[in-house]
């Protein structure tokens, strides 16, 4: 015999359980443990990167907001973020969590995310391109990628995050917005 | 409290406002600027809208600087977490950085309509009445060799008080009409010899038409 109380504590059981299946299907089921290390919309960007406008930065389309960043055939590599580890996070971190929303005209389309971790003024302990284009099922709309990358155990807290987006072979402009890097538990 | 602050600017007696002011000018505005604020107060929210009813305010920049940190093409020790007004970042200025990062942007891709007025705001946080730093505007033309600002408004951070909290400050800029579209506008924060670290966080710039 239930109490009301429990009934509604059940009802409500279910229902989480439920949406957090939900969730699941379009995120990771573990993102609920990783913690948010950097995100950008590129809303607060404009006019902040010197006397002249980046070209990579643009109004043409936008997840969230009204910029997102974009490489095309003037446009090899887009602006980047670049940090010391020991700034993104203070305890040491073993894998990063890139994610991002992209914009992909054609399956003929190559364009990759690349993120690298160096020593300042040395060669990178790690380079990794993730080629967003072929991360993607659906073209001409806006999709969600991650992808997990390894952080050297080389790595300290001087080595330098950086990651921008490169055009590859994209033969038309291929559009990121929403950014996020987060530490993975 | 802070629609009541535009308010009194709005209900000061008319007349062209100079474009720089002098500091003993901004100071008189100030008590001006107190006296309309009681006066405001005391007036009926709906008077606003019947005596001006062409002022119609669109926000052409805002900055909280919460993700301008890495993606910065160099650097700069003038974008803190020391203190923020809203988020963990603001935009710090002392004798060693006297000038902040600066926000660059043409008038034309701003606003559709050439706008003759805008108000810049921003909360800032300074430590006495000596720290005499200013958040400057200036629109210069491209086609001017000497690059002479032909608008140049300068925000007195030292006119507000209470110090050593975060305290909300504005300014009118009327732009003379060789300010075109083509424009160049820059906003920045400037130290001028002021002897404490100063800090200033969201950074609005509205077009007032």
């Amino acid at each position: 015999m239930l109490t009301s109380s429990s009934q509604r504590f059940l009802r409500g059981f279910v229902g989480l359980t439920i949406s957090a299946f939900l969730a699941g299907c379009s995120a990771h089921p573990d993102s609920t443990y990783d913690t948010d290390l950097m995100h950008n919309d590129f809303d607060s960007l404009a006019g902040w990167l010197g006397m002249t406008p980046p070209p990579s930065l643009t109004r043409e389309k936008a997840h969230s907001g009204t910029y997102s960043i974009k490489v095309d055939s003037n446009t090899e590599y887009s602006i980047g973020y670049t940090k010391p580890l020991g700034q993104m996070s203070a305890a040491r971190v073993t894998k990063l969590r890139l994610e991002a929303w992209v914009w992909v005209p054609s399956p003929a389309s190559s364009a990759l995310l690349v993120s690298t971790l160096a020593e300042p003024g040395a060669k990178p302990l790690s380079w990794n391109g993730f080629d967003v284009a072929k991360a993607v099922t659906k073209y001409s709309e806006w999709v969600h990628v991650s992808k997990v990358i390894d952080v050297p155990a080389a790595a300290t807290i001087n080595t330098l995050f950086n990651i921008y987006l490169w055009r590859a072979t994209a033969p038309q402009p291929i559009y990121l917005d929403d950014l996020k890097i987060s530490a993975v538990k | 409290m802070l629609n009541l602050l535009s308010l009194s600017w709005l209900s000061r007696p008319a007349g062209p406002t100079p474009l720089a002011t002098t500091k003993r000018g901004t100071r008189t505005r100030s008590r001006q600027l107190l006296v309309g604020l009681a006066i405001s107060t005391g007036l009926p929210g709906c008077h606003y809208q019947a005596a001006y009813p062409e002022v119609r305010e669109h926000r052409v920049l805002f900055n909280d600087f919460e993700q301008l940190d890495g993606w910065l093409p160099e650097p700069s020790s003038t974008l803190t977490t020391e203190r923020a007004h809203s988020g963990r970042y603001s935009v710090m200025v002392d004798a060693a950085h006297p000038f902040s990062i600066t926000y660059h942007a043409k008038l034309g891709e701003l606003v559709s309509l050439r706008p003759r007025r805008m108000r810049l705001s921003a909360w800032i946080w300074v430590e006495s009445s000596s720290d005499d730093a200013k958040l400057v505007f200036s629109a210069t033309l491209p086609n001017d060799s000497q690059g002479k600002s032909k608008a140049y408004a300068q925000v007195f951070l030292v006119d507000n008080w209470p110090y050593r909290r975060w305290t909300h400050v504005s300014r009118d800029i009327d732009l003379p009409p060789e300010v075109s579209s083509q424009a160049d506008l820059s906003i920045f924060l400037w130290n001028d010899g002021a002897p404490d670290r100063v800090f200033a966080d969201d950074w609005e710039l509205t077009d007032l038409h």
